[in-house]
């Protein structure tokens, strides 16, 4: 999928409308960026201003072969996975000088933002964590987002039939890691699966 | 899109998150305009990459310079050490001034042919008056080590006289063939009784 662009600049009317979109779509793309960015609150905030930052230079345009949304996804979705490079190259770097304390807090959640969650929610997070990265993108785009599985596959760059089988282990694997966590759990999962929901 | 048992559950439990992601997301205006102040004001700070690629290309240009200089060195020393070769060079220059003048594109005649003509003809002058400027400045080099080549054949040593008696004439002569007896009695051994 070929959405971005280099060159093209943008009219300031269509900035404007571009703003307006991005602001409705705001907290989704948050949310996008922290499964993008393995729940990390400062790297999805980082990688989120870059992707703003794409769209208003005009570095990422928008032609219109997608729905918005999809097609900001996968811009979301590619600039996260570049910026995780760099950490890493960063973090090569960095080992043998010790790390400052405003990098470290960096990646540390915000307090308030942890003591928000339940128990409960901490264990599927915990079981969200241990999914491959395909099958997890590919449960928070169907669950989180509300998308269909083309949707999720156009963000992804993969086909619907790849799409659909991260999407049935995803679901496997997200149950049977919640019934390892917690054993009396699974009662409430053994009911058959309806392939055709999706 | 309609749920059923356990996608139900994970629903349930992805808009749990949802809504505490929603509460811990950053203002939008906050982010687009840190966006924006950043397209303003672009960082340009030390890089180190770069530095260090302009020192690397520094230190290639050297080495080229240093190994052309030295190239350079090697193939001029055997043209002037020969006095053969240098006598060779100095007749050519001294033939290569009036070819100049001796192909002139002249006004009326092929003026391409006496400009092809001229510009052998100037490479050619040009590369004698290099190996004769060169052949110079190896000579100069060399007149003081020829000065004091001479210096030391004309030197004699101080005790020479000491060593020097009358019958020296006798030691470094030789006898002639159609000599007398009377002259040859020199060459004998005095016998005074």
């Amino acid at each position: 999928m070929n959405t971005e662009n280099m060159s093209v600049k943008h009219d300031p009317m269509d900035i404007a409308d571009l703003k307006a979109e991005l602001e409705r779509l705001h907290s989704s793309s948050f949310g996008w960026a922290l499964s993008c960015c393995r729940r990390d609150f400062g790297e999805a905030e980082e990688v989120l201003q870059i992707v703003y930052l794409k769209i208003i230079e005009g570095k990422a345009l928008f032609r219109g072969e997608a729905s918005f949304k999809t097609w900001l996804f996968s811009v979301i979705r590619k600039t996260a996975i570049s910026e995780h490079r760099k950490t890493l190259l960063r973090k090569l770097r960095t080992t043998i000088l010790p790390i400052g304390p405003q990098q470290m807090n960096a990646s540390v959640e915000k307090p308030d933002a942890a003591l928000e969650r339940s128990e409960t929610q901490l264990r599927f997070q915990r079981a969200l964590e241990t999914l491959p990265s395909r099958q997890r993108e590919a449960m928070h785009l169907v669950f989180y987002e509300n998308l269909s599985l083309r949707e999720a596959a156009d963000v992804m760059n993969i086909s619907i039939g790849s799409a659909r089988q991260h999407y049935e282990r995803g679901k496997r694997r997200l149950r049977e890691s919640l019934e390892r966590m917690e054993p009396g759990y699974g009662m409430e999962w053994r009911r058959k699966e309806n392939p055709g929901a999706v | 899109m309609e749920w059923s048992g356990d996608e139900k559950r994970i629903q349930a439990l992805f808009s749990e998150l949802r809504i505490a992601d929603e509460l811990n997301a950053p203002r939008f205006d906050a982010l687009v305009n840190r966006a924006e102040t950043a397209i303003v004001r672009p960082r340009r700070g030390f890089n180190p990459s770069f530095a260090w690629a302009v020192v690397l290309v520094c230190a290639i240009a050297m080495l080229a310079w240093w190994g052309i200089a030295r190239f350079r060195q090697t193939t001029s020393a055997p043209l002037v050490t020969t006095s053969t070769s240098t006598a060779k060079i100095e007749s050519l220059s001294v033939a290569g001034k009036p070819s100049e003048e001796t192909y002139p594109a002249q006004p009326g005649t092929d003026k391409k042919v006496g400009s092809k003509l001229s510009d052998i003809n100037r490479s050619q002058l040009l590369a004698t008056r290099l190996a004769v400027r060169r052949r110079a400045v190896m000579l100069a080099a060399n007149k003081k080590v020829l000065e004091d080549a001479k210096a030391i054949a004309k030197w004699a040593s101080p005790t020479a006289a000491l060593l020097s008696s009358s019958t020296d004439q006798v030691l470094t002569s030789l006898p002639q063939l159609n000599q007398n007896a009377n002259q040859l009695k020199s060459f004998l051994p005095s016998t005074s009784n």
